[in-house]
């Protein structure tokens, strides 16, 4: 195995990718009592192709990976829990990832788990159920003011990308949505070639790929790219405005970049669209504090900058009797420190930035992910200690100065009927 | 092994230190403990806020983020939670470890300082608190309160306590009321803060690289001038209510689904020698997806995607909490019903005891593995002044047996039915 490692961090990390194409990491945590172990499949809620034929319904990664867990002799969420190794799993927009914690019998539990995403068990009685499940958890988002928004901002920046469509699918999707479907669907996207196994813990390495080379299929399948059809630069809609019953109207304001690319220079834009976002508006920013001061924002109040592939977005979202003023006064700053940022202001962020993400190593469900992210974006997630010194003024200026245009940009407004007025 | 070493700095102010090198962060805490009072809840929960805003040195946030910023990005922000009828209110800290800085300068003593200023060495106006810094937070915290409503998981388990323990201090809820909150003035807060530091119980936490004596020394310098009047003890939580009889409160709103709360008292606390058991049996009845109500509610009827009980351990409350269709509301109360009295009747297997115990034991064993849960975890054994160690307990939970479980879930009385349903079908 390769052994990477990272002074400024002091972090290392194993690293093994196998005969069948598998990416293997293992980041050494010798005083945690808990192992952290996830497989990650580089497939999520936008990529509907299958390799069968036809589209799947939206919905379908999501439905696959409640499903999964399923053996003919059992629910591997429930008998792994119950041997004291709790199991779970998410899917994101571009990731399905399978994750499980435990303080003894580790390579039992990674068998298992390996076992479980290698060898798909699905029948018409499990799906029928799930169905009936998964439509409750439907309800459950959609009566959540934050998600409608968060949706109708991605649909009002992209007209064609598969991000528009909400990862849960919806009400007669979901329906569709049967065991052959899973079938065609996990044909497509689960092979180990397109997967990346990430352990954090006081675990041998080398036990890990020995594993791992045991439990999965030997044969090897390249990846294959997606081929995001081209999106306009421009927004859909500059404003959408949702009425239901909330305490104070809650925004959203999207703004669409040109696609990052991949490798290290797509991961070094998303640290620079970052710090952008955070000179901008953060928490330290003199912006954020006036808007604050004037009673236009709340601590409720975040952003960020998101990519899956073929798309872009940065995202300001909080709560304000007035989003629109919010919206103008961002744009507006973003214009003038495109013209006027200087050097101590940049220096102090950066440096913030960094020792937040060095902080946010001691998450190591969220390091297990990035690394799993950057082997499929074709980057080393460790590498942001190195990256972050690269950044200079110049690039946090060049970068204000394209993001933040007003034609770019959407606003997804949630309010309650009066309690707003348009800006129109 | 991370034991923590506890010491009292003052009269009444102790300090939980870990020492370890196993994080980048450096986790600090400061809570005032203070009896959950309905005249006072709002003050305390409005304090920490204020607080917040600004120190004598950092006078408002633009300079306070900007000291944070040139500290790599640490964070400071309010505390305000409640441990039975115990108001923990304070300020809580995260910074990067000394270790990790890039040019090797300290962070450490100036984290103290920051901590120490912002509860001691407020900024203020005329030696008081900055009437505009109240006004503004207050206005926050209203929208907080009137938030809840927006989270129907958070609302229903809110209107729940809120009838449940409508006779009880604990009805007060974590923020108190809006009215109590509306009339706070900048003159009540002053009054309230100053009295606040005197009277009340202190725990201070750290956890990072720094040596428990290091961080004695820190905190004692940081808490220079902290007014002292006698040793203050700690406040009690009513255990002991007895429901006479069930409360059924219904409730509409424009949502999809139904949200179903239901509240049970179990008379036992994390001071009682049953609470081991106690732990087990909420997790056997409600926690992952091994419980009895995952299992019969979702796996067998389909009833719903979420299900779940959770324990106030101070308080001895037992919240289970499901969402619904609205035709489909009866048979899953119902069935919540039929699991509690399955526990009680010993209606249970060995692997789901077991599996119930291995999920219980499991955090606590990795309760060392992360900075928050062990602050949790020591404020609670602190309270409960139980001196255990996670591992300490974590035995106990392996040793809990069956009969054990059907005695404590014997104890278990339903309280409160919470039902939070549609007006009419919403569109998607």
């Amino acid at each position: 195995m390769e052994l990477k490692t990272f002074p400024r961090l002091g972090e290392s990390c194993y690293f093994e990718q196998l005969e069948n194409g598998m990416a293997v990491f293992v980041v050494p945590r010798p005083s945690y009592r808990r192992t952290f172990p996830s497989v990650a499949g580089d497939c999520g809620c936008i990529d509907s192709h299958m390799d069968g034929g036809g589209s799947a319904p939206a919905g379908t990664a999501h439905f696959l990976e409640h499903k999964l867990f399923d053996r003919k002799d059992g629910n591997v969420h429930q008998t792994m829990t119950a041997a004291g190794a709790p199991v779970n799993a998410f899917t994101s927009s571009d990731t399905t990832v399978y994750h499980f914690s435990c303080t003894d019998h580790f390579p039992e539990h990674l068998r298992t788990l390996l076992r479980c995403v290698s060898t798909p068990y699905f029948t018409p009685e499990g799906v029928k159920k799930e169905t009936g499940i998964i439509l409750q958890e439907l309800a459950m988002v959609s009566d959540r003011p934050g998600w409608q928004r968060h949706r109708k901002m991605l649909q009002g920046l992209y007209i064609r990308h598969p991000i528009r469509t909400p990862a849960i699918g919806d009400g007669s999707s979901i329906q569709k949505i049967t065991a052959e479907v899973l079938y065609d669907y996990y044909n497509t996207y689960y092979y180990p070639g397109n997967m990346a196994l990430c352990v954090a813990g006081d675990v041998d390495p080398h036990q890990v790929v020995s594993t791992a080379r045991m439990i999965l299929p030997r044969e090897r399948r390249e990846p294959v790219a997606r081929r995001p059809e081209k999106e306009p630069l421009i927004s859909v809609q500059r404003e959408t405005i949702t009425e239901r019953e909330v305490s104070a109207p809650e925004f959203s304001l999207g703004l669409k970049l040109e696609p990052f690319p991949d490798g290290e220079a797509g991961f070094r834009c998303s640290l620079l669209g970052e710090l952008a976002a955070e000179l901008v508006c953060g928490r330290s920013s003199p912006l954020y504090n006036r808007l604050y001061r004037e009673g236009l924002l709340t601590r409720r109040f975040s952003l960020g900058c998101s990519s899956v592939p073929g798309a872009t977005w940065l995202t300001f979202g909080g709560e304000s009797h007035d989003p629109y003023r919010v919206r103008d006064a961002i744009l507006e700053e973003a214009g003038q420190l495109a013209q006027g940022l200087g050097h101590e202001r940049f220096q102090q962020a950066l440096r913030a930035e960094y020792g937040a993400s060095v902080q946010g190593l001691d998450r190591v469900d969220d390091l297990c992910l990035g690394l799993a992210h950057g082997w499929f974006s074709g980057c080393h997630y460790l590498d942001f200690g190195e990256l972050y010194t690269t950044l200079t003024v110049g690039d946090v200026r060049d970068f204000l100065g394209r993001a933040f245009l007003p034609e770019c940009s959407t606003l997804s407004v949630t309010a309650a009927p009066g309690q707003i007025k348009t800006s129109a | 092994m991370n034991t923590p070493i506890r010491t009292e700095l003052m009269p009444g102010v102790w300090l939980t230190a870990v020492q370890t090198r196993k994080f980048k962060t450096s986790c600090w805490s400061l809570r005032l403990l203070t009896p959950l009072r309905r005249e006072t809840a709002a003050l305390n929960a409005l304090l920490p806020r204020v607080l917040c805003q600004g120190t004598a040195h950092c006078p408002d946030q633009e300079l306070l983020g900007a000291t944070l910023d040139r500290l790599y990005g640490g964070t400071v922000g309010p505390i305000v939670s409640r441990r039975g009828e115990i108001h923990c209110i304070g300020l809580q800290g995260a910074f990067l470890d000394d270790a990790m800085t890039l040019d090797g300068a300290p962070i450490f003593p100036q984290a103290a300082e920051l901590m120490g200023d912002l509860l001691l060495r407020p900024a203020t106006r005329n030696g008081r608190l900055r009437a505009e810094y109240v006004d503004g937070e207050r206005n926050n915290l209203l929208g907080e309160m009137g938030s809840i409503r927006n989270d129907r998981r958070r609302y229903a388990a809110f209107r729940l306590e809120q009838e449940m323990c409508r006779e009880e201090p604990f009805g007060a809820g974590r923020l108190g009321s809006p009215e109590a909150a509306a009339k706070i003035r900048v003159k009540h807060l002053d009054r309230h803060y100053r009295n606040l530091l005197a009277e009340s119980r202190m725990e201070l936490y750290y956890c990072g690289s720094a040596s428990p004596e290091e961080v004695r020394q820190a905190w004692t310098e940081a808490l220079m001038g902290l007014p002292r009047r006698g040793r203050p003890a700690l406040p009690e939580t009513l255990v002991n209510v007895v429901p006479e009889t069930v409360r059924e409160v219904t409730e509409t709103a424009p949502v999809r689904q139904t949200r179903l709360a239901l509240g049970f008292r179990t008379g036992c606390g994390i001071d009682s020698s049953r609470y081991p058991a106690l732990r087990v049996t909420n997790a056997l009845l409600g926690v992952g997806p091994n419980s009895r109500l995952f299992t019969h509610l979702r796996e067998e009827r389909s009833l719903c995607y979420a299900v779940s009980s959770s324990l106030e351990v101070h308080k001895g409350l037992i919240v289970v909490q499901c969402g619904v269709s609205g035709e489909q509301a009866e048979a899953a109360k119902e069935e919540i019903l039929r699991q509690v009295e399955a526990l009680k009747t010993g209606q249970f297997t060995a692997a789901e005891l077991d599996a119930a115990r291995r999920g219980v034991a499991l955090r606590l064993r990795t309760v060392s593995d992360s900075q928050a849960s062990m602050d949790h975890f020591w404020l609670d054994q602190a309270i409960a002044e139980t001196p255990c160690t996670p591992e300490e307990l974590a035995e106990l939970v392996d040793e809990v047996t069956a009969e054990q479980v059907t005695e404590c879930a014997g104890q278990i009385a339903l309280d409160t039915v919470y039902t939070l349903t549609g007006e009419a079908e919403q569109e998607g």
